[in-house]
Formats: C-alpha cells, structure tokens, sequence
C-alpha cells in the first residue's frame, strides 16, 4: 500500500510543534506516527496520518510549508533482528534509506516502522516479494 | 533631479526624486522618437553600505529569484556586531522550496547564500523562516531593517 508522509517545516522555537498538532486535532485527523528532525534554526515535522490529502490542504491553508513524500510502511515482529531482517533483505540492492522512524504497537507482539527510500515503489516491491509485511 | 527648463510664468521646481534611471535615446517600440526614461527600477536612498560594499534590496531579490525560480518573501536586517556591520537575510519556506530532509534545507539554504555572495560579494546569514512569518506590509514592502546606530 502507498502510504503518504506529510513533512512540515517548522521554527525551532516554543509552540511550533503544538499548531499544527492543534489544527490537526481539531479537524479529527489522527497522526498515526511522526518524526521530528531538528537543527539548530528549523525542524521539519514528519507525519503519518489517516487523510493525508485532508492534512495536507488544512496545514497549507493555514500558512505551513507541506510537502508530501511516498514512504513504505512494514510491520515486523517486535523482537531482536526484527529490524535487520529488513535491512538485510536490502543488502546489495542499491536502495538506500534516507530515514526512517518507528514505533511498537503492542510490546512484544510488533512493531511498524516508516521508511523513507530513494525508490520507493522498488523497495517496496522487493521487500515483499522477500516476505516482509508491507502494509 | 527634475526640474523645469522653461520657467515662463511658473515658478522654478526642482525634485530630488533619487530615482536611478537611464536616458533612452533612438526609436521606441510604439513609433515615437522622442527621449524617454527607462523603467525605474531602484532609488539611491535604498543603497546600503554593508563593510564598505555598496548592497542594492533588488540585488538580494535577483539572487533569491535566481535559486527559487519565484520570489520568496524576504527581509533584509543589517546589523552591527563588535564594530563589523552583519547581513542576515530572512527567506520563507514555500511547498516547492521545501525538503523532507534536513540535509535538503540545508542544501536549500547555502545555495541561496551562495547566489546572493556571488550577486554581492557579501557573505549573509541565511535564516529559513515558516511561510507567513515576515511581516507584510500595506502597499510598498519594508524589506530592509537597519539596526545600525548610525
């Protein structure tokens, strides 16, 4: 499935993580998961969400910068190497993981983890094909 | 400098519009051989003198248009540090501007410093800002802000 990331650029100063958190919130969008990727000037927000297209017109009609991006989103079970056996199925491809974030459902049971590849439709097609649950 | 050349009844005005323009000699387009004056595009009151380098608004505003293909919205803010006059120049994020990495934005920002260096010969600060964070103001921009004390 393609899954949408919504990146949002943000100043690095008090209260500018919670606006667009707030706008969301407010409109009944739910942020599935999220990154934040920082510098010393600025920060870009990363967000899953359930109606991306929805996010993404209300944050733009509120002034934010938003771009979306494609991202590829597996399911793997929450325990050691569930993380290397992506990677590993990666090896020697040439795709390359520009970031990637993520977090665990349910502790022990899985984890879903977000990434973001120079090809995405390739990844993600290997990745399946490889037996990852690519959801 | 304006002034009157024929002062019959009228008294004689002089404008000091420090306007910068250029006499346009030959034929215009629309057939007419007169003297004409060319699109007035800066004034000499806008000049800044940042270490010693005379730094033209519509230079930076070249420069930015340059790397952005649009112009983005700017401020100019000169300041002076330790007896050393500083050049920040504050650029908004637009959606086609914007990376979803910070390696991109970075990018983003040292192209643009590098355009307007090249532009200037100044080196400025470059400080990315959220869209609709400069202010705006009605009718004619206020894009420089000197805190000098001069």
């Amino acid at each position: 499935m393609k899954w949408k990331q919504l990146s949002v650029f943000l100043e690095n100063k008090p209260g500018a993580l919670s606006e667009p958190c707030r706008l969301l919130a407010k409109a009944g969008v739910n942020i599935q998961t999220f990154s934040l990727a920082d510098t010393r000037e600025f920060g870009i927000l990363r967000l899953v969400v359930d109606d991306s297209e929805r996010a993404r017109r209300l944050l733009q009609r509120n002034g934010f910068a938003v771009k979306v991006t494609k991202v590829v989103v597996l399911e793997t079970p929450d325990r050691p190497g569930g993380l290397a056996a992506i990677l590993d199925a990666l090896e020697g491809t040439g795709i390359s993981v520009k970031y990637a974030y993520g977090f665990t459902v349910k502790p022990g049971d899985k984890g879903v983890l977000v990434f973001c590849f120079d090809d995405p439709d390739g990844a993600g097609a290997l990745l399946k094909k490889k037996g990852m649950r690519v959801i | 400098m304006l002034t009157t050349l024929s002062k019959h009844a009228m008294p004689m005005i002089r404008y000091r519009t420090r306007d910068i323009t250029m006499l346009l000699t030959g034929r215009c387009e629309c057939g007419r051989t007169l003297r004409r004056i060319r699109r007035i595009g800066r004034r000499t009151d806008d000049m800044l003198i940042i270490r010693g380098v005379n730094l033209y608004p519509s230079q930076i505003e070249t420069a930015l248009l340059k790397v952005e293909g649009t112009l983005p919205h700017y401020q100019i803010i000169v300041d002076r540090r330790k007896g050393l006059d500083t050049l920040e120049v504050q650029v908004e994020v637009t959606a086609e501007g914007l990376s979803d990495t910070v390696g991109g934005m970075e990018q983003l920002q040292s192209r643009l410093a590098h355009s307007i260096e090249s532009m200037t010969g100044l080196h400025p600060a470059l400080k990315l800002v959220a869209p609709r964070t400069l202010q705006r103001s009605e009718g004619k921009a206020k894009r420089v802000i000197d805190l000098r004390a001069l």
